[in-house]
Formats: C-alpha cells, sequence, structure tokens
C-alpha cells in the first residue's frame, strides 16, 4: 500500500509538472512580446533536459536597452561569430545573439524568424536582388552608415528601392584551383606545351595543357613521383557538387551576356538568349574530358573533388577562395601545402586576355528596420566594432578566413588566403574581375535544378547539347516570369 | 454485458456510472487539458490555418493575403501552360505505391507461410528480417545509397541515372524495410487460421495451391486487408528514403508527392501557397484511402 | 482426439524431413538480409577513397599475392577508427545522440501518461467533448504531415518550442491521436466494477486511475510506447522543421547534415556514423525483441 501510494504520489507530481510545462509554454508567446529577442542560440550546449536555462538566458539585462541579433548565413563561421559576440557582450554588456542556419536551410530560418516581430532578427543576410526585393519591407537604408563610408568598393552593395539594401560583408573569389607544385614541374619537361604557368592565359592554352597532361600522366608520375590520375578534378554533378557549374561556371556565360546587354552585372535581365553557351560547353567538355572520373556516374556523389586536388592526384579545380581552409585543414589529411596551392581565372575564350577572376559575393549584411530603434542603434554600434575592432577583424580576417571589403582591413588584417591574394594580384596586373552574374538567377533552385538534368543528360550521352541550350535561356525566361508573378501579387 | 430481464440492476449501474462520471468530471484540467493543449498546437490549430492558407499568398504565417482558388490553379497551369511536374510526381507515386504494396505483400507472406511450418531457427530468421523495420529512413537510405552507387559504378550508372534507377532503388529500400513488419502481421494471421480447417481440406484432397486458395487466403482476407493498406499508406506518405537516396534526381523526375509539397513549400519563393494548396490535395487522398480503407475492413468484419 | 494427434505427428516428421533445406535457404537469405549493414560496418573502416572503388573488399591485394601482399594491402586500405573520430566530431554526435535519447524518452513518457489519461477522461465521461476528441483523434492520423508541415512549424516557432523540451509539447500534440485511439480502445474493455470499488473505497479520480487504471493498461502502454519511440526516434522531417537545428540535432537530422557547406559528402565519416546510429537500435532490438514485436503487431492490428 506504502509502495502503491509514493508511486501515486511521483505520478501526480509528473503531471503537475507536466501541465506547469504546459502552461508556461503556452504562455510564453503572449507575454514575451517586450522582452530580449530570441532567447536561443546565445549559449553553447548546455546539455539536454535543462528546462531553465532558456528561461534565465531571456532575462538576462542588458544594459543599453539596445540588443543584437544576427542571423548568419555561414555554417563554418558559426563558432567564429558566437565568440565575437561573446567578447562585445563582455566589453559593452550589449546582448548579442547569433543563430546560424544549417547549410541550405536559411531562406526556410530566415522566414520563421523574421515573424517573430521585435524579436526578430536585427541583422540578416540577403544575397541578390531578388531577396532585397522579398525583404524590401524589413531592410533599411544603409547608406548613412560607418559601414558604408568603410565600403572599398562601392558596388559591393545591393540597391533596392532607392535604398543600399545591403552590404557586403566579404568579397569572395572563384576560378581553377591548381597544384602549382605539379603544373610548374609538368612545365619543365621535354614537348611541355607550356614553359611556365604565365603562359596559360587562354582558353586554347589551358586545354591543350591539361589534355596533354591528362595524356602523359604515366610519364609525369614516374619523372617527379606525384600521384597524379588526372588533369581536372572530378565534376561532380550529385546536389553537393552541382552548383559549382550550374551556378559558377554558368555565371561565366551570363556574365558576358551581360556586358553585351550592357544590363546591370548582378541584377540580370528577364530574358537572355545564352551567346556564350559555345564557350560553356567547351569549358565543360574540357572538365569531363581530362578527369579520370567516369561522366556517366557524376550524379552518384561518390566522388571528392576537393580530397581529389587535395591528394596530389588532380591538378585543375575549379571552386573557390572558400576551398583555402578546407584544403589545409590539418584534419583532412589533404597533402597539398600552402606554396602548392594557386588560382587562375577559369578561360572562357572570350576575353581571355583581361579576364581576372570571378569577384563576389552572396553576403550583404541587411539591418531590420521592424524591430525597435534602440536595436538598430545597438546593431549598427556592433557592425560597426566588427569591422573597426582589432577582434572584430581578428576573427573575419583570420578566425573565418575572409576577405572584408572595407577600408579597415590593412597590414595584418590583409586577407592571408593565398586564392586572395591572386585574386588581388590579377587586380593589380590590371586584369577585370569577373562580377557574379549568377546572382541575378531567377527562382535559383528551380532553374538550376532544370539546367544540372539537362546537363546530365548531354554528359552521359542520353541527351543532346540542345536541351541544355534550352533550359539555360527557356528557363530563365520562365523562372523570371514566376518570379515577378509571385513577387507583384 | 446488459441484458433487459436485469432492468432494475441495469437501472441503478446506470446511477453509479452518472455519479462516477460528475466526479470524473471535476477533474477535466488534470486528465484531458495537457493533451488538449498540445493536440489544439500540433494538430488542431495548424490543420485548419493550413487548409485557411491554401487560399492566401504568404511567405510567414503572419503576412497572408486571400488570393483564393489561384494556388490550386497554379498547381496545373503556370504562364497560361499546362505543368506537370506535379502531375508526373503523382502518378509516380501511384505506380511506386502499386508496385511496392504488390511486391512486399507477396514476399512478406511467402517468408511468413515458410516461417509458420516449423522449420528450425525460426525465431532468428524473424529477428533478422524485421530488423530494418526499427531503422530510420533517412540512415537505411544512406546505407543503400553507398550499395547501389558503388555496385551501379561498374556499369557506369547511378542511382539517379534514370527515374527509373531511382524507382527501383526506392523500392528495394523500402521492401527491405517493410517486409520484416508485414511478415509478422502475417505470421500471427497465419497463426489464427484454425489447423483444422487446413486438415479437413487435407482429408478432402486438396492440393496444396487449393488449401492456399480455398481456405488460407479467404481465411486470411483481414490481415490482407491490413497489410495492403498499410504498405498503400507507407508509400503515399514516404519521404525520408526519397529526400535521401535521390533527392528527386534526376531533375524533379523521381520526386514522390510528399518530396514535391516540400520542395514547392521550400525552395521556390512565393510558392509557399502552392506547396500548402498541394498538400490539401495530398490530404485529400490519402483521406480517401485511408476511408475505403475503413470501410473494406470494418465489411469484412461484419462478414466474419 | 487420438487420430488427431497421430496426423500432426505425421506432418510433423514431414517438415522436419524438408526442414534442412528450408533452414538453410532461410539462413542464406537472413545472411543477405543483414548484408547491408555488415557492408557499411566493413567500410566504416577504410579510408574515403576506397569506399567506391572497392566496397567489398578487405585489401588492395588479393590473397593471390601472398599473404603478406595482402596484409601490407589491407593496413593501406584500412584506417581504423579514424573515420568514427572524424565522424564523431563532424556531427559533434555525443551531444546529437543525448538529443535523440531525451526527446525520444522524454516525448513517449509525456505521451503515454497524457493520453492515457485523456482516453480514460474520454471514456469514462460521455459528453459531446468526448465524442468530438475521440473523432478529432480518429481524424489526425489520416493526415499527412505535410499537411501541417508549415503552420505546425511556424507556430513552433513562435511559441519557441525548438528545444528539446518544447518538441516534446508539439510530439504530444502530433502524436496524441494514434495514442489516445489505441488506450481508448482498451479502457473500453476494462469493467467498471474495479474502478467503482475503488472509488467507494474514497478514492479521487486521479487515484483511481494511478492504482487501478493505469496498471491494467500497461500491455497497451507497451505497445503506444514502442510504435511512439520508434515514430520519433527516426523521424526527420518534424524535428527538422522544428528545431533549432543549428543548436539542437537529432541523429537522421546530423545525418543528412553531413554535407557540409559548398561540400561534397565525407562517406568515410557517413559510413562511421551510420554504424553509430544503428549500433544502439539492434542492442535495443536484442534486448526488448518480444515486447517490439509484440507491441507492433498490437498497433498495426488495431490502428
Amino acid at each position: 500500500m506504502k509502495r502503491k501510494f509514493v508511486s501515486l504520489m511521483l505520478a501526480t507530481a509528473m503531471t503537475a509538472a507536466v501541465l506547469a510545462g504546459c502552461g508556461g509554454d503556452g504562455g510564453d508567446g503572449g507575454n514575451d512580446g517586450g522582452s530580449q529577442p530570441s532567447d536561443e542560440g546565445t549559449s553553447d550546449e548546455t546539455g539536454s533536459g535543462d528546462q531553465q536555462a532558456p528561461e534565465d538566458e531571456g532575462q538576462t539585462p542588458s544594459a543599453g536597452g539596445g540588443s543584437v541579433y544576427l542571423l548568419n548565413f555561414k555554417p563554418e563561421s558559426n563558432d567564429q561569430w558566437q565568440k565575437l559576440a561573446e567578447t562585445y557582450t563582455e566589453q559593452t554588456g550589449v546582448s548579442v545573439t547569433v543563430l546560424t542556419a544549417a547549410e541550405g536551410t536559411y531562406s526556410q530560418t530566415q522566414q520563421a524568424e523574421m515573424a517573430k516581430g521585435d524579436e526578430a532578427p536585427t541583422i540578416f543576410n540577403i544575397g541578390n536582388a531578388t531577396a532585397a526585393q522579398t525583404w524590401n519591407d524589413y531592410t533599411m537604408d544603409l547608406k548613412d552608415t560607418a559601414l558604408y563610408e568603410h565600403l572599398t568598393d562601392k558596388s559591393l552593395v545591393i540597391e533596392y528601392d532607392n535604398k543600399i539594401a545591403g552590404i557586403a560583408n566579404c568579397y569572395e573569389c572563384y576560378g581553377l584551383i591548381y597544384n602549382k607544385t605539379i603544373l610548374n614541374d609538368y612545365c619543365t619537361m621535354d614537348n611541355a606545351v607550356v614553359k611556365s604557368v604565365e603562359e596559360i592565359n587562354s582558353f586554347e592554352k589551358l586545354k591543350a595543357v591539361a589534355e596533354d597532361i591528362n595524356g602523359r600522366i604515366d610519364e609525369i608520375n614516374e619523372q617527379f613521383g606525384h600521384e597524379l590520375t588526372e588533369a581536372f578534378a572530378s565534376a561532380g554533378l550529385d546536389d553537393g557538387s552541382s552548383w559549382r557549374f550550374s551556378g559558377h561556371l554558368a555565371g561565366l556565360a551570363l556574365y558576358y551576356e551581360f556586358l553585351d546587354d550592357n544590363c546591370d552585372l548582378v541584377a540580370g535581365q528577364p530574358e537572355i538568349k545564352g551567346t556564350y553557351l559555345d564557350n560553356y560547353k567547351n569549358v565543360w567538355d574540357l572538365y569531363i574530358g581530362t578527369s579520370a572520373a567516369d561522366p556517366k556516374t557524376l550524379t552518384s556523389g561518390t566522388y571528392n573533388a576537393e580530397a581529389e586536388l587535395g591528394m596530389g592526384e588532380a591538378v585543375f579545380y575549379q571552386n573557390g577562395n572558400w576551398e583555402y581552409s578546407a584544403l589545409l585543414d590539418p584534419e583532412n589529411g589533404y597533402l597539398v601545402t600552402e606554396e602548392d596551392l594557386g588560382m587562375m581565372p577559369i578561360y572562357f575564350g572570350v576575353d581571355d586576355e583581361n579576364m581576372g577572376l570571378c569577384v563576389g559575393t552572396e553576403n550583404y549584411w541587411a539591418v531590420n528596420s521592424q524591430v525597435p530603434q534602440e536595436n538598430i542603434d545597438a546593431t549598427l554600434a556592433f557592425l560597426e566594432w566588427v569591422i573597426t575592432s582589432d577582434e572584430g577583424r581578428d576573427a573575419i580576417t583570420n578566425g573565418m578566413g575572409l576577405s572584408a571589403p572595407f577600408d579597415t582591413f590593412t597590414g595584418e588584417f590583409a586577407p592571408s588566403n593565398v586564392f586572395s591574394q591572386d585574386s588581388n594580384a590579377y587586380m593589380e596586373a590590371g586584369k577585370t574581375s569577373v562580377a557574379w552574374s549568377f546572382n541575378a538567377t531567377p527562382n535559383v533552385d528551380n532553374w538550376r535544378k532544370d539546367l544540372v538534368a539537362a546537363l546530365v543528360a548531354y554528359t552521359e550521352g542520353t541527351g543532346d547539347w540542345e536541351a541544355v541550350k534550352t533550359a539555360f535561356v527557356d528557363g530563365w525566361k520562365n523562372q523570371w516570369q514566376l518570379q515577378q508573378e509571385a513577387a507583384e501579387e | 454485458m446488459s441484458d433487459s430481464s436485469l432492468a432494475p440492476f441495469f437501472l441503478k449501474y446506470i446511477e453509479r456510472e452518472a455519479v462516477m462520471e460528475k466526479s470524473i468530471k471535476k477533474y477535466f484540467p488534470i486528465f484531458v487539458l495537457p493533451t488538449l493543449i498540445a493536440f489544439a498546437i500540433g494538430f488542431i490549430i495548424p490543420f485548419v490555418y493550413g487548409i485557411f492558407l491554401s487560399f492566401c499568398k504568404f511567405t510567414t504565417v503572419t503576412d497572408w493575403k486571400w488570393v483564393g482558388f489561384k494556388n490550386y490553379a497554379r498547381i496545373f497551369y503556370v504562364q497560361g501552360k499546362l505543368d506537370t511536374t506535379f502531375l508526373h510526381s503523382l502518378w509516380y507515386t501511384a505506380l511506386f505505391t502499386l508496385v511496392s504494396v504488390l511486391i512486399i505483400n507477396l514476399v512478406s507472406f511467402t517468408i511468413a507461410m515458410l516461417l509458420t511450418k516449423g522449420i528450425k531457427g525460426t525465431n532468428i530468421f524473424r529477428t533478422v528480417f524485421f530488423l530494418p523495420n526499427l531503422i530510420g529512413g533517412i540512415v537505411l537510405s544512406y546505407i543503400w545509397l553507398m550499395i547501389f552507387n558503388s555496385i551501379l559504378a561498374k556499369y557506369s550508372q547511378t542511382i539517379v541515372t534514370t527515374q527509373w534507377h531511382a524507382f527501383w532503388g526506392m523500392i528495394a529500400v523500402v521492401c527491405w524495410q517493410q517486409i520484416g513488419y508485414m511478415m509478422i502481421i502475417y505470421i500471427a494471421g497465419i497463426q489464427n487460421v484454425p489447423g483444422e480447417l487446413i486438415e479437413a481440406a487435407k482429408i478432402d484432397g486438396a492440393g496444396f495451391w487449393q488449401r492456399l486458395k480455398n481456405v488460407i487466403l479467404p481465411m486470411l482476407m483481414p490481415t490482407i486487408t491490413i497489410c495492403s493498406f498499410l504498405t498503400l499508406s507507407n508509400g503515399f506518405k514516404l519521404f525520408d528514403q526519397n529526400l535521401a537516396l535521390t533527392g528527386g534526381n534526376p531533375g524533379k523526375m523521381s520526386q514522390l508527392l510528399a518530396l514535391n509539397i516540400y520542395d514547392t513549400m521550400y525552395g521556390t519563393t512565393g510558392w509557399q501557397g502552392v506547396g500548402q494548396a498541394k498538400a490539401v490535395i495530398f490530404f485529400l487522398l490519402v483521406a480517401a484511402i485511408s476511408l475505403i480503407q475503413n470501410r473494406l475492413t470494418t465489411s469484412k468484419e461484419v462478414e466474419q | 482426439m487420438a487420430k488427431n494427434t497421430k496426423k500432426e505427428g505425421v506432418s510433423a516428421v514431414r517438415a522436419a524431413k524438408h526442414g534442412w533445406i528450408y533452414t538453410i535457404c532461410f539462413t542464406v537469405l537472413s545472411l543477405v538480409w543483414i548484408a547491408p549493414m555488415l557492408i557499411v560496418l566493413l567500410n566504416s573502416f577504410k579510408r574515403k577513397a576506397y569506399i567506391f572503388k572497392a566496397p567489398f573488399a578487405i585489401s588492395t591485394k588479393s590473397l593471390a599475392d601472398g599473404w603478406d601482399a595482402f596484409v601490407s594491402g589491407a593496413q593501406r586500405m584500412m584506417c581504423g577508427f579514424l573515420n568514427y573520430s572524424n565522424a564523431i566530431s563532424k556531427t559533434d554526435f555525443f551531444h546529437v545522440f543525448c538529443y535523440s535519447l531525451f526527446i525520444t524518452v522524454a516525448s513517449v513518457l509525456v505521451i503515454i501518461l497524457c493520453t492515457s489519461m485523456c482516453a480514460w477522461y474520454i471514456t469514462r465521461v460521455r459528453s459531446r467533448f468526448s465524442k468530438a476528441m475521440y473523432m478529432l483523434c480518429l481524424f489526425s492520423m489520416i493526415v499527412p504531415f505535410q499537411m501541417v508541415m508549415f503552420t505546425l512549424s511556424k507556430f513552433a516557432n513562435i511559441l519557441h518550442l525548438g528545444n528539446p523540451v518544447g518538441i516534446i509539447l508539439v510530439y504530444l500534440g502530433f502524436g496524441a491521436g494514434l495514442a489516445v485511439f489505441l488506450f481508448t480502445g482498451f479502457v473500453k474493455s476494462i469493467s467498471l466494477e474495479i474502478e467503482e470499488a475503488a472509488m467507494i473505497d474514497g478514492c479521487n479520480p486521479l487515484q483511481t486511475f494511478f492504482r487501478v487504471v493505469f496498471p491494467i493498461l500497461k500491455p497497451t502502454t507497451i505497445t503506444v510506447a514502442i510504435l511512439q519511440a520508434m515514430w520519433i526516434w527516426n523521424d526527420f522531417l518534424l524535428p527538422s522543421l522544428v528545431l533549432n537545428i543549428n543548436k539542437y540535432k537529432t541523429i537522421p537530422i546530423a545525418i543528412q547534415y553531413l554535407k557540409q557547406s559548398h561540400g561534397q559528402v565525407d562517406w568515410g565519416a557517413m559510413m562511421a556514423v551510420l554504424v553509430l546510429a544503428i549500433v544502439p537500435i539492434v542492442i535495443f532490438y536484442l534486448i526488448c525483441q518480444k515486447h517490439i514485436i509484440e507491441g507492433v503487431l498490437a498497433g498495426a492490428v488495431k490502428g
């Protein structure tokens, strides 16, 4: 009987706890309105089952009244941002929350978080003009901010609806990452197509070199002791890799067309003609023709192009400067060192002698105009601190490995990334950086998906190039119209 | 339980029940409220609001704008042209469901028949066959993705070379997952068939196929109905395996309905309304199937 | 009767005669059945590069090249627990595992407690509300998750349910239908007499429920626990939409998100994390096999 009574008491206690829990949860939504923005994300994992933790965090008052909530776009820089937020809070007492959306879920998270009214993010990412259009009600004009003042290249903004809706917080570059050591070794060989890397300055040269290397792999391996298997790293068409071609490589074809048509290079136009699709095809054929990967299995997701370059199996690998940290990360165990790495333009056969790397960004800070004024003030102060303080600049340059487009990043805060340095070298040599025209892509996921499907069919030999053209040109027009329709209603 | 000849007793019984009911009623907040609140948050409100939103254009739940049936029209007609994406995934799903129902039921029934013969090691076999069912769709799919792609690579193919590769790949995964589960149900059903009936048929000189057709299958009808509809509804609602194994590739050709809805909802800006409208249609389809199931099972029960 | 026994004896002999053929067939089939898991286990110890090049091999050299070559080939191909350490650090596996475990166990306990009480109430109190509640629960069982996916995840966000504690409420709400249905079915079959006796002895309804009714419900409790645990442990879409994924991942989410930013899948880590995900399930299954199979069976037949 006694035992039964105890168990009854236990059960009652549990019921009460559950009831209290439900009551608390139900009430949260109602009376939370005036408190700190989002109690999630400020602290690191505190372990599971700690019911009190979120409440406590929520009640920590900040000194100035305003608080900052950054919805971070780059999953790989989450730790750095969390640390920065802590430092700032320690120094100023202003609470800074950083929430990072997982890869591929940013817009989803953004939609959820932005719906939170006063507790919505104060800083969020917009990637292109379309996003600026979507979030037009929320973006404040950043024209009179310190951020804009410090911006070195005033074109690195998103202008929409007569306001500076977003300011780039970093710029990135992509091109052909190459293994300097192997390429230099090749140049010393008899009958090499070129005698130095600098001689590769056009698509024809690139093609000749890549094909020659691919044909003499055993010879190269024997002579220099490399473990080369291919000239170009596999061009994976699985979802984890296809964006390199449907996005970045396609961006080149778009760029030259936009240039011809004199339209905004990163905002694009409703219809395209696909003028440079033949060049696109040539480069693509080169990628798959000088790679060891079976063109018919590129969709399998079993290739790892990064590893191929990292292990010295491939000479060329189309990707961006964000690969720098992954290629040199000791945990990955790659064989390449900093001295081995370089980046050259993806020679496209259009204006090769003036071509530089593709420089741009998908990362623009936008400040939420719908949050209370004290939060906006706190946010702008925080952003200024990030780009002027030693801690902020160190975190961005050395911690996240980014190149920031602000005049405060000089000396020890200049980019350490060899690829960014290459990019600067090309600019200094008077080459024109290629803008990120793929940012103009309407309904980007859908357009790319159709393009990749056609590209796969072409590559596997089950479809022809015409289908790629159709997906590229007609798909663009369709998706543009759909996007317009969706925005207008 | 109650007999009309015991009317006075019965009356008292009802009275007592009423007293009890009254005292329980006072405890409503403890007994029902937690579930009710959660149920409202987790189901009732999202469901009703979901139907409402299917007639709206929205990006978050608070900024809706009424657009009537436009979302529904948009599922099929885009820019004045017929859009076949949804229809494709509809018939692809239907075919997938049909094939998976047939294979799973045939195989699991066969295994169940053999495993009720008293073979040595039956328990171990049963344990092994049931095991994959406990592993979730995401984990299962990555196991098979690795196996499929490493085998297909030898033939210069991948699991997403064509939509039919994807189709049979997903069939293999759901079969591996569900055969054990259905087998358990069939075994229970077969064990419920009275042994005397089969013996009697044997004495009458009925061969194995005759016994199967005339005795075992008719007796198993309720079990067959249950298994068919379980597999049917599993096939229709399949999502995890689709997402992890093929991701809808090539293009959107291997998108089953659930993934198609997810893709519309989160993949295209401004199309959340259309996604929600697709979800409503999806719900109506699943509801129709369930209602038919209910009809069939209850009518079968009456027959017995 | 005697004849019957004899008949059975004969058929048993016959079954035994052919039995070994079946046993062999089924042994082979069983091995095929678990082969995928064994292949994953094998590959989880291989270097990334060899997983797709030679998924079924254990060495780069064949035995025909001599034992020493074979062993050195195996050493080249295998990398010990490297994939495991990679996988654990990449997915933060211990945290992820704890979140999965906590969410599953807590949700199941809450579901059992709340829905059994609710089911008893709506069976014993015959009112319009009870009837409506029961019908709604039935109805909720046929609604696919996609129908409420968007709105549910948004409401959960607004109510701050995106943490392991909050999601319990979501699971209680979305899982209530089946649980209430199963419990109601059982409560209906319990005779009133016992409960009345308890009430007459002075128990209030709460005491009556926990002392008398709840123990009787045990078989259904096990069924509900197993069905819900299997669902919640393996669920991907709901937690991926509701949870604040940045902070809290469950095992299926962590696996799906092993695809990194701007990158391709690390198949070595993937193999390892798959093994880590399967092992606890297999152990749990082998321990509670009987309950699991019975629970699933009961749930299927009633549902």
